[in-house]
C-alpha cells in the first residue's frame, strides 16, 4: 500500500514536471520577431522602428499582456535584415527556425520584404509590415503578408489629389509636372501611381526621370527640373538625394513647388539640417504624429510624447506605423488566444481594429482584405511648419491649415 | 550653350571631391602598391571628426558664413594622425606577411568601421546647419553652388602642393624612388618604411580634407564613404594606377562624365557611361589617360 502510495506520489511529480515549463510559458511569454534593417544605408529606418516597438510591448505588457494567454508578456525578438536582399532571407530563415514566434515585424523596404517573404510563407508565420509594394500584397504572398501602410501606388493618387486642392483653393494653375525617383521597387512603385494619376487629373509631364540610389550630386537634376517648365516637381527620394535636391533648387532660386514622396522629406534629420528653411515644404506620408485619430486621442498623443521624450526627435513615419504594426500583431494573437502562428495569421485576416495601439493608424481602424491590404488607410499630406510636420490633407484626417506655399 | 556649360561646371564641382579622395588613394598605390579598400571608411571618419569639431561652434564675425571651414585643417590633422596610427599599428605588421594581407586587412576594416560607426554614432544622418549649404553665386545665365565650389578650389590647391612636394621636396623625390623600386631606393639609402609612414599619413589627411569640404553640404552617416570611393577608385584606373596628379583629372573627367550623361540623357545611365569610359581605358590605354609609358607618382 504505501509502495503504490509512493508511485501514485511519483505519477503526479512526473505531470507536474511535464506539465509545468507549458503552464509556466502560457502565462510567460510570447515571442514575436522584428526583423528590420539595423546595419548598412537604412538602419535609421530599423532604428526608429525599434524604439516604437519598445514602446508598443511596453504599453502592452503594461496594460496585462495578452490576457487570453493568461498575461503572457510579449518578448520581440529584434534581428538585423540588413540592407541586402540576401542577407534579409538569411535572417528571416535563421530567426524562424530558431525561435517558436507567433507573428513577426518587419522589414520595412520592398526589396527586403519581397525576397524575404517566401520564409515567411515557409514557415507559416504571419508578417505585418510597413514597406508599401503593391506587388507585396497580391495572392503570391501566400496569405502570410498583412500590409499596414498604405500600397505605393496609392501614394501619387494621394500627391494628385492634393495637388487638384490646392488648384483649387489657391487658383495655382498647375498643369505641368515633373516627377524624379530613386530607382528601386520603392520609387518606381511610387512614380508609377503618380505618373498615372498625373494623366488623369490632366497634367502634363514634362520630366519623368529615374535617378540612382546613393548619388552625391542632384545639380544636374536640378537644371533638368528647370529647364523642363515644370511648375511642381514630385521627388520620390530618400533623405540624402532629398537634401541635395531641396539645396540644389533652392541655390538655383527656384520657387518650384515641390509634394515630396515620403522617406527623406518627412525624417527629422532633414529638419534638423536645414532648420528654418524646412518649413513650408510639403510631402506624403505614410503616418504624421498629429493625424486627427492620433491627435484626438490622448493616450495615442502621449504615446507620441513619449517617444519624443525618449529618443530626441518626434515621432517619424517609421516609428508611428510600426507602434500600430506591433499593437495590431498583439491583438491578433489576443484575438486567437494561441502563439500558434497560423492561429494568428487567421486572426489577422479576420481582424478590424478600431481602438488600443493599432488605431495609431490613420483613419484609426484596420482591416486586411484577401491579400493582406490595410483596406482602410491612406496616406497624408504633411506640411512643414515650426520644424515639424503637420497633417494638411486630406481634410478627414488633417489637423493643420496649410501655409500656401 | 548654358546648359552645356552648367554641366560642366556641375562636373568640375562634384570632381574636385573625387579628385581629392583619388589623390590619397592613388598616393597610397603608387608608393605602396596597396589598394585601399578602407579610403571611403576614413572619408566617413573624416565626416564625423569633421561635424563634431563644428557643432563646437563655427568662426565668428569676420568669417560671415564660411566659418564653418575652420573644421578643415584641424580634420586634416586629426586624420593624418589616424593615418599613422592605420599604418604603425596595423599595416606595418600586416606587410611582413605580403601585399595580400595588407589588402585583405584593409577590405576587413572597412566593414568593420562602417559598424563602429553605427555603435559609436548611430545610423542617423548628420548635417550641422550652416549658410553654405543651398548658398549659390549666379553669373551670367550659370549657378556656382559655394559648397562645391569651395571644395573644388580647395581640391585644385592641394593638388599643386602635392605635386610640388613630390617633385620638389625630400620626400617627394623618396618616394618617387620607392614608387619605382623600393628595393633599389633602399640600396641608395633611402628608408622605404618611413616613405610608406608618411605617404599614409599624406593620403589620410588628404581625405580628411576632402571630408571637412563636404560636411557643409552632404549628410555624414556610416556608409557615406562608399558613395564617393567607388568613382574616385575607377577615377584612379581611368587616369593611371599611381599617378597622384593623374588622379585629380580623373576625379574631374568623372564628374564631368556624369553630369553630362544626367544632363543630356539620364543620370540613372551615368553610372554605366563611367564603367563604360573605364572598360575602355582598360582595353585601349590600361595604363591610364594621363600616364605616359611607366608608372610615375
Amino acid at each position: 500500500m504505501r509502495k503504490r502510495g509512493l508511485s501514485f506520489l511519483a505519477f503526479l511529480g512526473t505531470v507536474a514536471v511535464v506539465l509545468a515549463p507549458a503552464a509556466a510559458r502560457a502565462a510567460d511569454t510570447v515571442d514575436i520577431a522584428v526583423i528590420v534593417p539595423l546595419s548598412g544605408p537604412n538602419a535609421t529606418v530599423g532604428e526608429m522602428i525599434v524604439n516604437a516597438t519598445k514602446l508598443a510591448v511596453e504599453d502592452i505588457n503594461g496594460a496585462g499582456g495578452i490576457k487570453s494567454l493568461g498575461g503572457a508578456k510579449l518578448n520581440p525578438i529584434i534581428a538585423d535584415a540588413t540592407n541586402d536582399p540576401q542577407g534579409a532571407v538569411t535572417t528571416a530563415e535563421r530567426v524562424l527556425s530558431q525561435n517558436k514566434v507567433a507573428g513577426a515585424y518587419g522589414l520595412a523596404l520592398s526589396p527586403l520584404t519581397t525576397a524575404a517573404l517566401p520564409a515567411f510563407v515557409k514557415h507559416h508565420v504571419p508578417v505585418v509590415t510597413s514597406a508599401i509594394s503593391d506587388k507585396l500584397v497580391t495572392p503570391d504572398n501566400g496569405g502570410y503578408l498583412f500590409q499596414i501602410a498604405p500600397k505605393g501606388t496609392a501614394f501619387g493618387n494621394q500627391q494628385v489629389e492634393f495637388l487638384k486642392f490646392l488648384n483649387d483653393k489657391y487658383k495655382m494653375g498647375i498643369t505641368k509636372a515633373a516627377i524624379l525617383y530613386v530607382n528601386n521597387p520603392y520609387g518606381t512603385a511610387t512614380e508609377k501611381g503618380i505618373e498615372q494619376l498625373a494623366q488623369k487629373a490632366g497634367m502634363e509631364i514634362v520630366l519623368d526621370s529615374a535617378y540612382p540610389e546613393n548619388i552625391t550630386d542632384a545639380s544636374p537634376l536640378v537644371s533638368k527640373i528647370q529647364r523642363s517648365g515644370a511648375q511642381v516637381l514630385f521627388p520620390v527620394s530618400y533623405i540624402t538625394d532629398a537634401s541635395l535636391i531641396l539645396t540644389g533648387l533652392r541655390s538655383a532660386d527656384s520657387h518650384l513647388l515641390v509634394i515630396g514622396g515620403g522617406a527623406g522629406f518627412i525624417w527629422p534629420p532633414i529638419g534638423e539640417s536645414l532648420g528654418d528653411k524646412v518649413n513650408g515644404l510639403i510631402s506624403v506620408a505614410s503616418w504624421n504624429l498629429d493625424s486627427k485619430n492620433v491627435k484626438d486621442e490622448s493616450k495615442l498623443s502621449g504615446v507620441t510624447q513619449r517617444y519624443q521624450k525618449a529618443y530626441g526627435t518626434f515621432m517619424p513615419e517609421q516609428a508611428g506605423e510600426a507602434y500600430a504594426g506591433i499593437s495590431v500583431l498583439a491583438a491578433a494573437i489576443e484575438a486567437a488566444a494561441s502563439d500558434d502562428p497560423a492561429k494568428v495569421r487567421d486572426a489577422l485576416a479576420k481582424l478590424h481594429v478600431t481602438g488600443g495601439g493599432g488605431a495609431m493608424m490613420q483613419p484609426g481602424e484596420v482591416e486586411f482584405d484577401e491579400n493582406g491590404a490595410n483596406t482602410h488607410v491612406v496616406p497624408v499630406m504633411i506640411q512643414w511648419q515650426n520644424g515639424v510636420p503637420h497633417t494638411v490633407f486630406p481634410e478627414s484626417v488633417a489637423t493643420a491649415e496649410i501655409v500656401k506655399p | 550653350m548654358i546648359i552645356f556649360l552648367q554641366s560642366i561646371l556641375n562636373g568640375l564641382l562634384i570632381g574636385g571631391v573625387y579628385a581629392l579622395v583619388a589623390m590619397g588613394l592613388n598616393l597610397m598605390f603608387g608608393v605602396m602598391k596597396l589598394v585601399n579598400f578602407a579610403h571611403g571608411e576614413f572619408l566617413m571618419a573624416g565626416m564625423y571628426v569633421a561635424v563634431g569639431l563644428a557643432s563646437l561652434g563655427t568662426l565668428p564675425g569676420a568669417f560671415g558664413m564660411f566659418g564653418i571651414y575652420w573644421v578643415a585643417i584641424p580634420t586634416m590633422f586629426v586624420m593624418a594622425a589616424v593615418g599613422l596610427a592605420f599604418y604603425l599599428l596595423l599595416l606595418d605588421r600586416a606587410a611582413r606577411f605580403g601585399e595580400s594581407p595588407q589588402i585583405l586587412l584593409t577590405i576587413g576594416l572597412s566593414i568593420g568601421a562602417q559598424g563602429l560607426a553605427q555603435v559609436l554614432r548611430g545610423s542617423g544622418f548628420k548635417l550641422v546647419p550652416n549658410p553654405i549649404n543651398g548658398a549659390a553665386i549666379r553669373f551670367g545665365g550659370l549657378n556656382l553652388q559655394l559648397g562645391p565650389a569651395i571644395a573644388f578650389i580647395v581640391a585644385l590647391a592641394a593638388t599643386i602642393v602635392m605635386a610640388w612636394v613630390l617633385r620638389a621636396t625630400r620626400f617627394g623625390k623618396s618616394a618617387r624612388a620607392v614608387a619605382e623600386s623600393a628595393e633599389t631606393a633602399e640600396m641608395l639609402g633611402i628608408d622605404a618604411r618611413r616613405v610608406y609612414i608618411v605617404s599614409t599619413s599624406i593620403a589620410i589627411g588628404l581625405v580628411g580634407l576632402a571630408a571637412a569640404l563636404l560636411i557643409p553640404y552632404q549628410y555624414t552617416f556610416p556608409n557615406v564613404g562608399q558613395n564617393f570611393v567607388v568613382v574616385a577608385f575607377l577615377a584612379i584606373v581611368i587616369a593611371g594606377l599611381g599617378n597622384v596628379v593623374g588622379a585629380v583629372f580623373g576625379g574631374l573627367l568623372m564628374g564631368v562624365m556624369q553630369s553630362l550623361t544626367a544632363s543630356y540623357f539620364d543620370l540613372d545611365l551615368s553610372t554605366a557611361a563611367i564603367y563604360l569610359l573605364f572598360l575602355a581605358v582598360l582595353l585601349l590605354r590600361p595604363q591610364g589617360l594621363f600616364t605616359r609609358g611607366r608608372r610615375t607618382l
